[in-house]
């Protein structure tokens, strides 16, 4: 008996270990494959250069990738509009969602009552708002976005439409982090004769800030990733925008358009698809970065 | 042990210890009776303990003193509390104000995950004290009131979570103090910690009588014993928690009237 | 009451945040005084068709300065509707006009066309179409069963999504999911490279590429449809079956910029642009 059960431990030990190395494992190899891929684009052809400036011209031609213009229907040329295009239609979505989000947010958790008809409602709506794929948005944020508020196709719609998206998200989860703030802190804090607002804003909301986030960099990633809600409302122009009225290309559509509508653009969007990744990865630290800064500032020094 | 050493502080305020008192108070979750029909007077400057087997109702009619039974869905109170003249059940009364006056220390010590500084310095500015040099002053006196200022004086500025469980209850309670409040409600304050910080509680608990009107709820009878003044048992049934008997300490445990009180002091029930 | 820092970053952060984008709207907005509006021309349509738009779109903005031209996708069917509802000054269509459409004005720009590849190596010299549709299909598995060796068909598909793959399964009027496939590629030069690479392979690509490489000595062999010859020649003058026309539709007769527009991208001046993206430029 005991040798059976150490058996199936041994099997169980081996599955749970393969499962994590297995998903690490595809992870590592999709990652890998694109920076061998991609990097590819930054690699010096035969070149007259040679010697010392053979060294220095990968990260020329990264600069040059990161600023220039696309030329030729973006098989060659850089992604610099298009970085600025995807920098503004984020910004566009994040300066609408975080206030609209992190107030409704409050208003679930705090001043709904769990049991309460309107908040089951606005939930249940919500949690089935985020499962609606993105064309609809797309959709939606063509009608009501570009047609019916004239916005036509510009980063601003491209923006709004993005924020309806997330906002499901990051409602969802701040709740949940304002929901996990241990209740005996609102009773101390109650009990001291903090107001309800007071309450929040000093006590609960700063201890939900890791969690709100969280909830942040998911939505910025869902963003960054987004094609097909951009592609009606943001749009296709991969041209410098001159201002958040102008159509601007994210970066997630030069991709799509690269490999899938242009002959040739794969080398390019091998290269795109690299940058996209570099930019999550360093928007997820920097958020990190500074929420753990934010948490030393006030918990002080462990 | 470092705070028996330590001389008594005398306070550095007069608060008013106002009675409280409560005129049968019924409080109901939804359609089930916690607490049916209790009439009680806190004394000022004395220790009232509440005890009673668990589930009697004890921790709801101590919430019920600082109207804390507000964070309750569904949780009604009737009959009449009043803190000295005023009836606190009113929808008139300033209810922050209330909650100034009457502190709560609860089971398990609840410091804010900031600063121990922070801790002490937020409820004041809430209610209104901004200066820098009268916060200082405020967070050092209420420190040392609970025999705290000499432990952590060079580490105010590091979080409160670092301290132990009696270190921590005690910044609750010197929060708590900061307020200068009348009444003093504390559910089970030693439950969750160390024979030592027990004393040590307990003996700031007999130095605060003197100022204010303390209610405490308690699972420890000995505890009972040695700091109340005067003693309430409550015991539950299918109806609900009620009161079956208030006197003096010494009375209620030696020579009970009801021959419950009698069989739940000598532990035969309970 | 005293506000936590954290708070006050989020608040420091929405305000930033919109001050940002009222700046860039302000600024948008002294820019729609100075400049009239119809100096933008607004193209909307066929995914396929709009790489080639933006470019020509870039040569002629550089042609005539202070105009520009927007290009955006969503379909065929898109570029009919915003064409016809004045949300777009002119639309894409990468198709002929259903009758339906006939009130549209059509301008021919480029033609595309698929044709089918075999190694050259390969003994075999047509196939019919049911020939073809029996290999995608998955039930000829063998090149003995339409005359070559005995030696089983490696079947190359092009990705879901892809517009050769759209020509052709319109032409056979194959559904895409009931294709067999065993390599899967991406765009015409893996397409014609890894048919060269396999004597057994069968594949599809865009003529222009196909024609492009044999010449340059790739081993492979354009299959001929119907009898007729798969050849850019053939595609031009419409003759070769396996062809899409790219259009350009407006909902009126064109006049002024967007009627130069037109005529430019229809003209010889962006023929390389045409080639580049493996479409066959019309004479």
């Amino acid at each position: 008996m005991a040798r059976f059960k150490t058996r199936t431990d041994r099997v169980l030990d081996i599955c749970v270990w393969t499962a994590p190395a297995l998903v690490s494992g595809l992870f590592l190899w999709l990652v890998g494959d694109l920076a061998v891929r991609g990097c590819g684009a930054f690699w010096p052809g035969e070149s007259e250069a040679s010697g010392f400036f053979r060294l220095t011209e990968p990260l020329e031609l990264v600069i040059k990738f990161l600023t220039g213009a696309p030329e030729r229907a973006g098989r060659s040329g850089g992604i610099g509009p298009i970085l600025v295009s995807t920098g503004l239609i984020l910004m566009v979505c994040m300066s609408m969602a975080i206030p609209f989000g992190l107030g409704t947010a409050l208003l679930l958790s705090e001043f709904v009552a769990p049991q309460n008809r309107f908040g089951r409602i606005v939930r249940r709506s919500l949690d089935v708002l985020a499962g609606v794929p993105s064309i609809v948005f797309g959709l939606f944020g063509n009608a009501v976005f570009s047609q019916f508020l004239g916005l036509r196709f510009s980063i601003l719609s491209g923006g709004l439409t993005l924020a309806c998206m997330v906002l499901p998200l990051l409602i969802r989860s701040t709740e949940e982090a304002l929901n996990a703030v241990c209740p005996t802190q609102r009773h101390a804090a109650t009990a001291l004769g903090f107001s309800r607002w007071a309450t929040v804003f000093q006590i609960i909301l700063p201890q939900a800030t890791p969690g709100v986030v969280v909830g942040l960099v998911l939505g910025i990633g869902r963003a960054l990733a987004e094609t097909a809600a951009l592609i009606f409302t943001s749009g296709y122009v991969d041209r410098m925008p001159r201002s958040v009225f102008d159509s601007g290309r994210s970066l997630s559509i030069h991709i799509y358009d690269l490999s899938m509508n242009v002959a040739g653009g794969n080398q390019n969007a091998y290269a795109s698809a690299l940058v996209l990744i570099t930019v999550l990865a360093l928007i997820n630290a920097a958020t990190n970065w500074l929420a753990t800064r934010f948490l030393q500032r006030e918990a002080g020094n462990f | 042990m470092a705070n028996q050493t330590q001389t008594p502080v005398p306070l550095d305020f007069q608060p008013l210890a106002s009675p409280m008192a409560m005129e049968h108070v019924t409080i109901q979750y939804g359609n089930k009776v916690a607490v049916r029909d209790v009439s009680l007077l806190f004394a000022p400057k004395s220790i009232t303990a509440l005890i009673g087997p668990s589930g009697c109702g004890k921790t709801t009619l101590l919430t019920s003193l600082n109207r804390l039974t507000d964070l309750i869905p569904h949780c009604r109170v009737s009959g009449s509390v009043r803190l000295a003249e005023l009836e606190i059940f009113d929808q008139r009364i300033d209810v922050i104000e209330l909650r100034r006056r009457v502190g709560m220390i609860f089971q398990r010590p609840n410091p804010f995950p900031m600063s121990i500084r922070r801790n002490l310095e937020l409820p004041l500015r809430e209610h209104g004290l901004r200066d820098r040099h009268k916060l200082a002053e405020k967070v050092e006196r209420t420190l040392t009131e609970v025999g705290l200022w000499t432990e952590v004086k060079d580490r105010l500025d590091r979080s409160a979570l670092t301290l132990s469980g009696g270190q921590q209850q005690r910044l609750c309670l010197a929060r708590a103090l900061a307020l200068n409040p009348e009444v003093i409600l504390l559910d089970e304050p030693c439950s969750s910690l160390d024979p030592l910080s027990v004393a040590v509680i307990e003996d700031l608990l007999v130095r605060l009588r003197a100022n204010c009107t303390i209610v405490v709820v308690t699972h420890n009878l000995a505890q009972a014993r040695r700091i109340a003044d005067s003693t309430a048992f409550l015991w539950a049934d299918e109806a609900g928690g009620r009161l079956i008997e208030h006197r003096a300490t010494k009375a209620l445990f030696d020579s009970p009237r009801e021959s419950l009180t009698a069989a739940f002091v000598t532990g035969r029930v309970g | 009451m005293c506000i936590p820092f954290q708070i006050r970053s989020y608040i420091a952060l929405a305000c930033l945040l919109s001050l940002f984008t009222c700046g860039c709207g302000a600024a948008d907005g002294a820019r729609t005084t100075a400049a009239p509006r119809q100096t933008q021309i607004t193209i909307t349509g066929a995914s396929t068709i709009a790489p080639l738009m933006g470019e020509i779109g870039k040569r002629f903005e550089a042609e005539h300065p202070g105009i520009r031209v927007d290009v955006q996708t969503g379909g065929s069917s898109r570029g009919v509707a915003d064409a016809r509802n004045g949300l777009a000054d002119i639309g894409m269509v990468s198709r002929d006009l259903k009758p339906d459409e006939a009130d549209l004005q059509r301008f021919l720009i480029a033609r595309d066309g698929v044709c089918i590849i075999l190694h050259a190596e390969n003994p075999v010299q047509s196939l019919s179409r049911e020939q073809i549709i029996s290999i995608y299909t998955g039930q000829t598995r063998n090149w003995k069963a339409v005359g070559g060796r005995d030696a089983p068909i490696t079947v190359v598909n092009k990705a879901e999504g892809r517009s050769t793959l759209e020509v052709f399964a319109t032409h056979f009027k194959i559904n895409t999911k009931e294709i067999h496939a065993d390599v899967v590629i991406g765009d015409n030069e893996q397409g014609v490279k890894t048919v060269a690479g396999n004597p057994l392979a069968i594949g599809y690509v865009s003529i222009g590429t196909a024609e492009v490489d044999r010449e340059g000595g790739v081993p492979i062999r354009l299959l001929s449809l119907n009898e007729v010859e798969a050849s850019v020649k053939n595609v031009r003058n419409g003759t070769f079956p396996m062809s899409r026309t790219l259009n350009l539709v407006t909902k009126t007769p064109p006049e002024g910029t967007i009627k130069e527009l037109i005529d430019f991208a229809s003209s010889s001046k962006v023929h390389d642009l045409v080639k580049e993206l493996s479409f066959v430029p019309i004479d």
